[in-house]
């Protein structure tokens, strides 16, 4: 199946929703932007991967998204001032990450000639989705310390790397592994979410 | 009957049966102490691919085995590897329910080995980031407990650990790339920048190193430790298979200067930050940092031998050296530690001040292993430090200078905790609070570092 047509869209969900992800305050509107990201990295990797295997991105990336979710929803219900005190910035704090993410984007416009240049096989589509979800990723590990964006920030920089990986290697066993590292990853930062409220193992 | 079945997934099953079991916590603790034991000794008599009789039956034993397409391989030349890994295991196990570790401490614990033990059997060895990457998720339970708030360090463990991974598996396609064209910089350089990213973000290289010591003072001191003694000293062997896999990696002299320089800051900066320290806990972080900066200037000092586990050059030599004696001071650190923090509010100098008048023997065990690590002689850490000075003096005097300092700063942190341990504002008599089981514990690690610094391994 030829996907190609829906590379330049995929590249603006993915800018769009790491944007979204950055800026939200509202841990719905992440999850939701998270599980649309994935679509956008689908789209991405299948211009490499045969659309059976770039499938396990999306299914592992929505299983992510969805563990997520539950974790944030049962962490925010038992208490909500764990979330919402830490997440409560004001306007010029969002002013302030709009600006930051545009400085990535002109760093992502200047490096993309590059990565295509450095690694073979790769357009310069995919070199724009995965060095934004990088570069987004990073700067959303750089601006918090709670264990919810650090699960996302995390779980957006691994999806730029997916990209990246997928266009130098067409395997099986990468996509699983890939999966399984996303997988893991959510379940360690619901675990970080619930953790506190849980009873003490010994 | 295959190696990896007995040495991967045995210990891997036995590990989730533990957890299944893990509320009876000093059986899990035995069970596991013995078990990595026995693996330990099974690792040192038992030959690998050979034919093993036991009465009338015999069994092929093989050295490998297939796992969704791709091999596990535990060769008879890693068999002094296994017997450390588990021995050191079996080291830390024995203590783990006298630290109070908590109950997962045992049955996580087996699963990173068995994880880690994974990751230097996998065939091509690149996949082994990802084995690395699951055990590093399955510290976090550990590290951070359950009732217990998330501190930034975890966070940022699990940041580092996470962003490293994929630049090593970006590396395994690179790296073919300038195999294919030897001498050619800008493959070179490709290969490298991302493979040097990949390690420094695992290893907790400078600058990445931050969340050692911030790990140290937030986590159940004897949980830290344990992570912090094995996922660098593995991944520092997973590195080493690099330079035995390809050759242009050990012919290039720009590598292992890079390598030391990166050691020395980090001895200077560790050693640095410890002469100012005023947390136990941040201490050992602290300590952990200067040792991994000596490991990566025990590669570094590696001058044309054959590196490989079948060469066995002076470099390697410390660098094992200097993995064992700093599982054994690390483990008895954290011990006492883990004692001294039962019995007081927290780890700050403040809160310990005067506590070696009620726990003398923790005390004691916690100043001898801080001089172990800073390489104080008679203890397990003088031996492996004076063979890699030595072996630094013949290519870098200079950078003896700086790693005699960093040294002489993580000693100076030893002698301000020595003198907060023991200055209490009352002046309260010496009493030995220590059950019979601490003093066994403790007392025979304190044996072991003197026994190690008196018949040294290199």
């Amino acid at each position: 199946m030829d996907l190609n047509f829906f590379s330049y869209p995929a590249v603006i969900l993915v800018a769009l929703t790491s944007l979204v992800l950055l800026i939200s305050v509202n841990w719905r509107w992440i999850i939701l932007m998270l599980a649309l990201q994935y679509v956008g990295v689908f789209f991405l990797v299948s211009l490499r991967w045969p659309v059976e295997m770039a499938a396990a991105v999306i299914v592992a990336g929505w299983m992510a998204s969805a563990v997520l979710g539950f974790a944030i929803s049962e962490a925010t219900t038992s208490i909500p001032s764990v979330w919402q005190s830490t997440e409560k910035f004001s306007p010029s704090g969002r002013l302030f990450r709009l600006l930051a993410s545009g400085l990535v984007a002109i760093t992502v416009l200047s490096i993309s000639p590059k990565l295509v240049e450095w690694v073979e096989n790769i357009g310069i589509i995919q070199a724009v989705g995965a060095s934004t979800l990088i570069g987004m990723g990073l700067l959303h590990l750089g601006l918090t310390a709670q264990p919810f964006r650090v699960g996302i920030g995390l779980l957006t920089f691994l999806s730029g790397f997916g990209i990246l990986i997928a266009a130098v290697e067409v395997s099986a066993l990468v996509a699983g592994l890939l999966a399984i590292i996303n997988l893991g990853l959510a379940l360690v930062s619901a675990y970080l979410l619930l953790a506190p409220n849980m009873e003490e193992a010994s | 009957m295959s190696a990896p079945l007995l040495w991967i997934f045995f210990p891997g099953f036995l590990a989730i049966l533990l957890f299944v079991f893990r509320k009876l916590e000093k059986a899990t603790a035995f069970i596991g102490a013995m078990v990595a034991f026995a693996l330990a000794v099974l690792a040192w008599k038992m030959p690998l691919s050979d034919l093993i009789s036991f009465g009338p039956w015999s069994f092929q034993f093989t050295s490998s085995m297939s796992v969704l397409g791709r091999q596990l391989v535990l060769a008879d030349n890693t068999r002094s590897i296994l017997g450390l890994i588990y021995l050191m295991t079996a080291f830390w196990f024995g203590g783990a329910f006298k630290a109070r570790a908590g109950s997962l401490f045992v049955p996580l614990g087996l699963g990173i080995v068995t994880l880690l033990t994974a990751a230097l059997a996998v065939k091509p060895f690149l996949y082994a980031a990802l084995f690395i990457q699951i055990a590093a998720f399955m510290s976090v339970p550990l590290l951070s407990s359950p009732g217990q708030q998330v501190g930034r360090g975890i966070l940022r463990f699990l940041t580092f650990q996470t962003v490293g991974t994929p630049f090593i598996l970006l590396t395994g396609w690179l790296i073919t790339g300038a195999e294919a064209v030897p001498g050619d910089n800008t493959s070179f350089l490709r290969t490298i920048i991302p493979l040097g990213f990949g390690f420094s973000f695992l290893l907790a290289v400078f600058p990445f190193h931050t969340w050692v010591s911030m790990l140290a003072e937030e986590a159940h001191p004897y949980a830290a430790a344990f992570i912090l003694f094995l996922l660098p000293g593995i991944v520092s062997i997973f590195g080493l298979g690099f330079f035995e896999s390809y050759a242009w990696m050990r012919n290039s002299p720009i590598i292992f200067t890079v390598l030391r320089l990166t050691g020395v800051i980090m001895v200077v900066t560790g050693g640095g930050m410890a002469a100012f320290q005023t947390h136990l806990g941040r201490m050992l972080g602290y300590a952990v940092t200067v040792d991994i900066g000596l490991s990566l200037i025990s590669i570094g000092i590696h001058r044309g031998i054959n590196i490989g586990a079948t060469g066995f050059s002076p470099s390697i030599s410390i660098f094992f050296a200097l993995f064992l004696s700093r599982g054994l001071a690390l483990g008895v650190w954290a011990l006492a530690l883990s004692t001294i923090q039962d019995r007081s509010k927290g780890m700050s100098f403040r809160e310990v001040q005067g506590i070696g008048r009620m726990l003398p023997l923790a005390a004691v065990a916690v100043i001898l292993a801080h001089f172990s690590m800073a390489g104080y002689p008679l203890l397990a850490g003088f031996p492996p430090r004076l063979a890699l000075f030595g072996e630094l003096g013949q290519i870098s005097p200079l950078s003896i200078f700086w790693v005699l300092a960093g040294s002489f700063g993580l000693l100076a942190g030893g002698l301000r905790s020595l003198a907060v341990l023991v200055m209490g504002e009352k002046n309260d008599p010496w009493r030995i609070n220590e059950n019979r089981a601490l003093i066994l514990l403790l007392g025979l690690g304190v044996a072991a570092l003197f026994l190690a610094g008196l018949y040294p391994l290199v």
